[in-house]
C-alpha cells in the first residue's frame, strides 16, 4: 500500500516552491481569480454587516409599528404604476375610527410631511423635513423628549405654531444653548420651539433625528391641503399585530366602501414588509455580485489553465525524470493539479483579505457596518480552489499523458 | 538460478513519417543478477532504445522481455511505473535532477513514490548520499554542485530504492575525464556492494571496467564477449 501523504506533500512543496520561483507570473495569472474573490467576499461582508445593523435597529425600534399606506412598499421601475397612482388618500377620522372601532389598536395617528430648511438667526440647517402629527405619535414610535415637551392636544386642536426638534436640528442652531422657548422659522413660516427629542442615532448611516414634529393641523394649515396623509399605529400588543392588521382592514373597507370580492386598495404593514424589501434589495446585490465575480473567476480560470500548460511543458524533463524513477501517470496528473490549485487558492487568500479589508474601509469611513462571516471566508477559498481543480485539470491530463522517454529526451 | 533479464527476438519500430525505422531488429540475449555490463555502439546502433526498453521506459514492438520472471509487454502503466521504482535506477548522462530541488530531495524521489514514510525516507537518503560520498552536499541545488557532485546525486537517486538493476547511459559523457574516473570508481564500489548495472557509453576505456560488453550495430548483436 502506498502512502499517499508523501506524494500529496511532495505535490505541495514542488507547488510553493513554483509559486515562488514565478511570483510575477503567478500574480497576474491569478488577478482575475483575486478579483472575483474580493468581490464576494467584500460584498458578502456588507450585506451581512448591513443585515445585522438592520436586525438590530429592528430590535431597538423595540415596538411594532403598524403602517396604514396607500400601497406597500415595493421596487418599482421609474414612475408609479397608474393602478396604484389614482388611490384615494387617507384622512384624520381614517385614524380616528381605527383608534376608536379596533379593539387590538392601542393608538392610531395621521402623518404628514414637508421637506424644509429650519432657521434659527443667521443658522440654518442643511435639507430637512417637519412631520405634522399627533402627539400619540411618540408612543407610537417609541419616542421620547428629552428637554421641554411635546405639543398638546389643545395645541393640535389650534393648529397652534409650535414644534419638537430632533438632535440634528438642535445641533445645527442651537449648539450651545437650550432651544426650548425660541422661535425659529421653516418654510418662511415661525415656530415655537416647545421640546426637544431624544437621540435616536443612525440607521444604515442614515440619521433618524434630522426632522422635527409638529402638530398635524399646524402642518396642513400652513403648508396644505396637497400634502398626503398617512396612519402609524401600534397594536395593544405585539402578539395582536395579525389581528390588529385584520381589524384596520375592516375598518378601512367599510369607510372606503370596498365590496367583500374586491380587494384592498390600500395597505396595512409592519416592519416585516420593509425587511423584506430589504431583502429584495440585497438579494439584487447579490445577484450583480455573483455577475461580476463570474465573469472574473472565468477569465481567472482561463488564464490559470493557460499557465499550466505553460508549466507542463516547461517541466517537461521533470515529467520524464519523475515518471523514469516510479510516479505513476495518476502521480503526475495529482501533482499538477495541487499545484493549479495551490496557485488560484492562494489568489482566493489574496482575495479574501482584499474583500475583508475593503468591508472594513467601507465601515471606517461611510460607517456602514460590516461583517465578514467565516462561511464567506471559507466559501472563497473552496470556490478558488474549485477554479484550481476545474481549469487546472486539463494542462494535468496532459501532462500525466506523455511518454516518458519523449519526455526525458525534451530540450 | 533465474535470469534477472531474458530478451528474445526483441524489435522496436518507429514510424517516422512514411517510414518504418528498425531501431532493434530481433535482439536476445540476457542477463543475470550482479552482473556488470556495457552496451557499447555507433550512434543510430539501438542501444538507447534498447536502454529504454531494459529500463522500462518503453515496450517493444514484438518479441518478449521478460524481467524478474514478469513478461513486461503483459503489464499496465501502473505496474511499470512500479518496476522503474522498485527495481530500476536509471542513470543520465545529463544527470536529470529537478533543478529546484537539493541533492537531498532529488534523492528522495523514487522513495516518496514508493510510498515509504518520511522517516525511513530522511535514513535512506542519508545513506544512499554517504554511499556516494556526498553527504556533505545533501542541502545544496544541482546549480550549487559540480559535475562530478551532480552524477553522484544521480547515482545515489537510483541506488536508493534498492533496485535489481542499475542502468547508467552514458553517465561519463558530460564529465572530463578525471571526474569520469572518479565516477566509475562509484560504479566499482557499488558494483562491489552487489548490485546489477547495465552501462551505455561508447568510450572503450568506460567499458572496460565492466565485465562484460555487448556490441551492437544496426539493432543488433554484433558481439557479446565477457572480459
Amino acid at each position: 500500500m502506498r502512502e499517499v501523504t508523501g506524494v500529496v506533500n511532495e505535490s505541495i512543496r514542488m507547488a510553493l516552491s513554483s509559486l515562488m520561483t514565478h511570483k510575477l507570473r503567478a500574480g497576474l495569472t491569478v488577478l482575475g481569480i483575486v478579483i472575483g474573490i474580493t468581490t464576494v467576499v467584500g460584498m458578502v461582508s456588507l450585506v451581512q454587516g448591513l443585515n445585522q445593523s438592520m436586525a438590530r435597529q429592528i430590535r431597538s425600534m423595540g415596538t411594532s409599528v403598524l403602517y396604514v399606506r396607500k400601497y406597500e412598499p415595493g421596487l418599482f421601475m421609474g414612475e408609479l404604476p397608474e393602478s396604484l397612482r389614482h388611490r384615494e388618500d387617507f384622512e384624520v377620522a381614517d385614524a380616528e375610527a381605527i383608534e376608536r372601532l379596533c379593539p387590538s389598536v392601542a393608538a392610531a395617528v395621521p402623518l404628514t410631511y414637508t421637506g424644509g430648511v429650519f432657521k434659527y438667526g443667521d443658522r440654518e440647517t442643511r435639507s430637512n423635513y417637519a412631520v405634522g402629527t399627533f402627539p400619540a405619535y411618540l408612543d407610537i414610535q417609541d419616542l421620547a423628549v428629552s428637554e421641554g415637551r411635546c405639543f398638546t392636544e389643545e395645541e393640535q386642536a389650534h393648529r397652534a405654531d409650535v414644534c419638537v426638534m430632533g438632535q440634528d436640528l438642535l445641533e445645527a442652531l442651537f449648539p450651545h444653548s437650550s432651544a426650548v422657548g425660541r422661535w425659529v422659522s421653516f418654510g418662511g413660516k415661525r415656530f415655537l420651539v416647545v421640546g426637544e427629542l431624544e437621540a435616536k442615532g443612525k440607521f444604515l448611516g442614515q440619521s433618524m433625528d434630522d426632522y422635527a414634529l409638529m402638530p398635524y393641523s399646524t402642518l396642513q394649515k400652513r403648508f396644505g391641503p396637497d400634502l398626503d396623509t398617512y396612519i402609524n399605529a401600534k397594536p395593544v400588543s405585539v402578539e395582536d399585530t395579525e389581528k390588529a392588521i385584520d381589524e384596520i382592514k375592516e375598518v378601512l373597507r367599510r369607510r372606503r366602501g370596498i365590496p367583500p370580492n374586491k380587494s384592498e386598495d390600500f395597505a396595512v404593514f409592519t416592519e416585516d414588509v420593509l425587511m423584506d424589501l430589504y431583502h429584495k434589495i440585497t438579494g439584487t446585490f447579490y445577484i450583480v455580485m455573483i455577475a461580476i465575480s463570474s465573469i472574473a473567476l472565468m477569465v481567472g480560470g482561463v488564464g490559470v489553465t493557460n499557465i499550466m500548460f505553460v508549466s507542463v511543458t516547461e517541466r517537461t524533463r521533470e515529467i520524464g525524470v519523475r515518471m523514469a524513477v516510479g510516479a505513476r501517470r495518476k502521480d503526475v496528473l495529482l501533482q499538477f493539479v495541487i499545484e493549479a490549485v495551490v496557485l488560484t487558492a492562494a489568489g482566493g487568500v489574496i482575495g479574501i483579505a482584499l474583500g475583508a479589508g475593503a468591508g472594513w474601509l467601507v465601515e471606517k469611513l461611510v460607517h456602514i457596518p460590516s461583517a465578514a462571516p467565516v462561511w464567506a471566508l471559507l466559501l472563497g477559498l473552496g470556490f478558488s480552489s474549485a477554479i484550481g481543480l476545474f481549469f487546472g485539470i486539463y494542462p494535468a491530463v496532459k501532462a500525466s499523458r506523455m511518454d516518458p522517454v519523449e519526455a526525458l529526451r525534451y530540450e | 538460478m533465474a535470469e534477472l533479464i531474458e530478451i528474445k527476438d526483441v524489435k522496436k519500430i518507429y514510424h517516422v513519417g512514411a517510414e518504418d525505422v528498425h531501431a532493434l531488429d530481433g535482439i536476445t540475449l540476457t542477463m543475470k543478477k550482479n552482473e556488470y555490463l556495457a552496451i557499447m555502439g555507433p550512434s543510430g546502433s539501438g542501444k538507447s532504445t534498447l536502454m529504454n526498453l531494459i529500463g522500462c521506459l518503453d515496450t517493444p514492438t514484438s518479441g518478449s522481455y521478460r524481467f524478474n520472471d514478469r513478461e513486461v509487454r503483459d503489464l499496465s502503466d501502473d505496474e511499470l511505473a512500479r518496476i522503474r521504482n522498485k527495481e530500476i535506477g536509471f542513470v543520465f548522462q545529463t544527470f536529470n535532477l529537478l533543478p529546484r530541488a537539493d541533492a537531498a530531495h532529488n534523492v528522495e524521489l523514487p522513495l516518496i513514490y514508493a510510498g515509504i514514510p518520511r522517516a525511513d525516507r530522511r535514513r535512506k537518503v542519508e545513506q544512499a548520499l554517504e554511499a556516494v560520498g556526498l553527504a556533505e552536499r545533501a542541502r545544496h541545488r544541482p546549480s550549487e554542485l559540480s559535475g562530478g557532485q551532480r552524477q553522484r546525486a544521480a547515482i545515489a537517486r537510483a541506488l536508493v530504492n534498492e533496485p535489481s538493476v542499475i542502468l547508467a547511459d552514458e553517465p561519463t559523457g558530460n564529465l572530463d575525464s578525471k571526474t569520469g574516473e572518479e565516477i566509475m570508481q562509484v560504479f566499482e564500489k557499488i558494483h562491489g556492494a552487489g548490485n546489477t548495472i547495465i552501462l551505455v557509453t561508447h568510450e572503450e576505456y568506460i567499458a572496460r571496467h565492466s565485465g562484460r560488453i555487448i556490441r551492437l550495430r544496426d539493432g543488433l548483436v554484433e558481439s557479446d564477449v565477457s572480459v
